[in-house]
């Protein structure tokens, strides 16, 4: 390889870990906003401790949803 | 049209006077509902204040100098951690336990005794968030993100009782360290709160009301466990309702502290999370509020971490607070128990989170859960039935084999 082409790929490499360092800090400008965003909002959630008997019904369903799956992939296996 | 012109423009002047009063109306009227739920807030801590004396006086007249050995079922150390986290869990808010702890202390409970049921309350609160992450069940990757954060949780507390209930059996280490804080303040130097204790005459002549006509109506010893059920049932009451209005009332610091916190790593994120446990006096509300934040993908498990690690810190504010009500000979373990809370919390927290093999263990447990029970719903129960039931009742078994 010669000096020049050697050259010509370290200033790409340059050109393209400045690029990355400037993706990288976009990425996170975008995340602390989407993060404030959320915060505005958080009212929405402030009361998610007081339905937990919701909560609760709705894990009840998704598990005897999950157990019945369960049992019935057994009975056709057996 | 000039007389048109004026009265058109007189009458969007009407129109722009009424909203400008409509809006000074509904300004004024927003300042006085908040100027009443601040003054119902000082007056539920006044109540808090009470009834966790309440409590205390109430043993003193149960069971008078007895009331130590009341407290023998409780010895064994597990006994003491388990009694914590199932009434914690029952009443879903650590903050309540502790000041009840605290009342009990004052009202003879040994304070050795009292530890573990502080750490208990601890893993009680947990359950909480756990639930709430629950509620996101049906929704796939949102519900493995918010069951992580909501268990991250749980592991700590739960290391943080591995690590420290040994150290506290074996050397009496946070029972040293709170005796140490609690005497720098009801010391024998004359900068002790003992010379400006204010809290006792705004106190006493209601609690002496209370204990007389408790006395008065009812045989002994009646009368000293009504004292304690109406303390209990006081402090419930009102650390619930003063957590609805504040809620409420600090929405808008709430969103200023977790701004404030974003993006600056994670000692901002436990100054935060302590922050905000503290203004809204619940540790379950600051984590429940970080779980759907974690569900929708906007916050990383390791970014709210700290944040839960915070609300174990603020909450002890609580118990704190309680314990300047007690006054008296008691005055001092009372606050004893309460600064082992904090010890203990600030403790767990300097050592879990500053040793990263530590600090990862919750992160990867959480992570496993999480990756297992949104493949099956099972493993939710599983790990309940083990955290909750079978290891405690295996250790009290093994620990009163060991003889503890």
């Amino acid at each position: 390889m010669t000096d020049k082409t050697q050259e010509k790929l370290e200033a790409k490499i340059a050109r393209l870990e400045q690029y990355l360092v400037k993706l990288k800090a976009e990425l996170e400008k975008t995340r602390l906003q989407g993060q404030h965003e959320a915060i505005d909002h958080i009212d929405q959630y402030l009361h998610e401790d007081d339905n937990l008997i919701s909560d609760l019904e709705e894990f009840w369903e998704g598990l005897v949803s999950d157990m019945r799956e369960f049992f019935d992939r057994r009975n056709k296996r057996s | 049209m000039e007389s048109g012109g004026v009265i058109t423009s007189s009458g969007a002047e009407q129109v722009e006077s009424e909203k400008r009063s409509n809006g000074l109306g509904h300004d004024v009227l927003t300042l006085l509902n908040r100027t009443r739920d601040w003054l119902l807030i000082v007056f539920l801590l006044y109540l808090l204040l009470v009834a966790v004396s309440m409590i205390g006086n109430g043993f003193n007249m149960a069971a008078g100098e007895n009331a130590k050995d009341l407290f023998n079922f409780a010895r064994n150390p597990i006994t003491g951690l388990v009694i914590g986290t199932v009434a914690t869990a029952l009443i879903q808010s650590s903050s309540t336990v502790t000041s009840i702890i605290v009342g009990l202390v004052a009202g003879g409970l040994p304070v050795v005794i009292a530890i573990p049921m502080v750490m208990g309350a601890n893993i009680g609160t947990t359950i909480t968030n756990t639930i709430v992450s629950l509620g996101h069940i049906r929704k796939g990757v949102e519900f493995r993100r918010a069951y992580a954060a909501a268990t991250i949780h749980d592991f700590f507390n739960l290391l943080s009782v591995l690590i420290f209930l040994p150290l506290e059996i074996e050397f009496g280490l946070l029972d040293k360290i709170g005796a140490y804080l609690s005497s720098l303040v009801y010391g024998g130097n004359s900068m002790s709160m003992k010379s400006f204790n204010f809290i006792k005459p705004l106190i006493q002549p209601v609690l002496k009301t209370i204990q007389e006509t408790a006395s008065g109506l009812l045989p002994h010893p009646l009368s000293g466990i009504v004292m304690i059920l109406l303390g209990v049932t006081t402090i419930i009451a009102v650390i619930t309702v003063i957590g609805r209005l504040l809620k409420v009332l600090m929405v808008g610091r709430v969103k200023k502290v977790f701004h404030w916190a974003v993006g600056r790593g994670p000692i901002s994120g436990i100054t935060s999370g302590t922050l905000l446990t503290i203004l809204v006096q619940s540790s379950s509300t600051t984590t429940s509020l970080i779980v759907p934040l974690a569900g929708n993908g906007v916050f990383s498990l390791r970014q709210v971490y700290p944040f839960t690690l915070g609300a174990n810190i603020g909450t002890c504010i609580t118990a704190l607070l309680a314990a300047t009500a007690i006054t008296g000979p008691t005055a001092g373990v009372a606050l004893q128990i309460a600064f082992v809370h904090l010890s203990y919390n600030v403790l767990g927290v300097m050592v879990i989170y500053s040793i990263p093999f530590l600090r990862n263990i919750p992160l990867r447990l959480a992570s496993t859960l999480a990756k297992a029970t949104s493949r099956n719903k099972i493993y939710a129960i599983v790990y309940i039935g083990i955290v909750f039931f079978l290891a405690p009742a295996f250790l009290i078994i093994g620990s009163n084999i060991l003889g503890w």
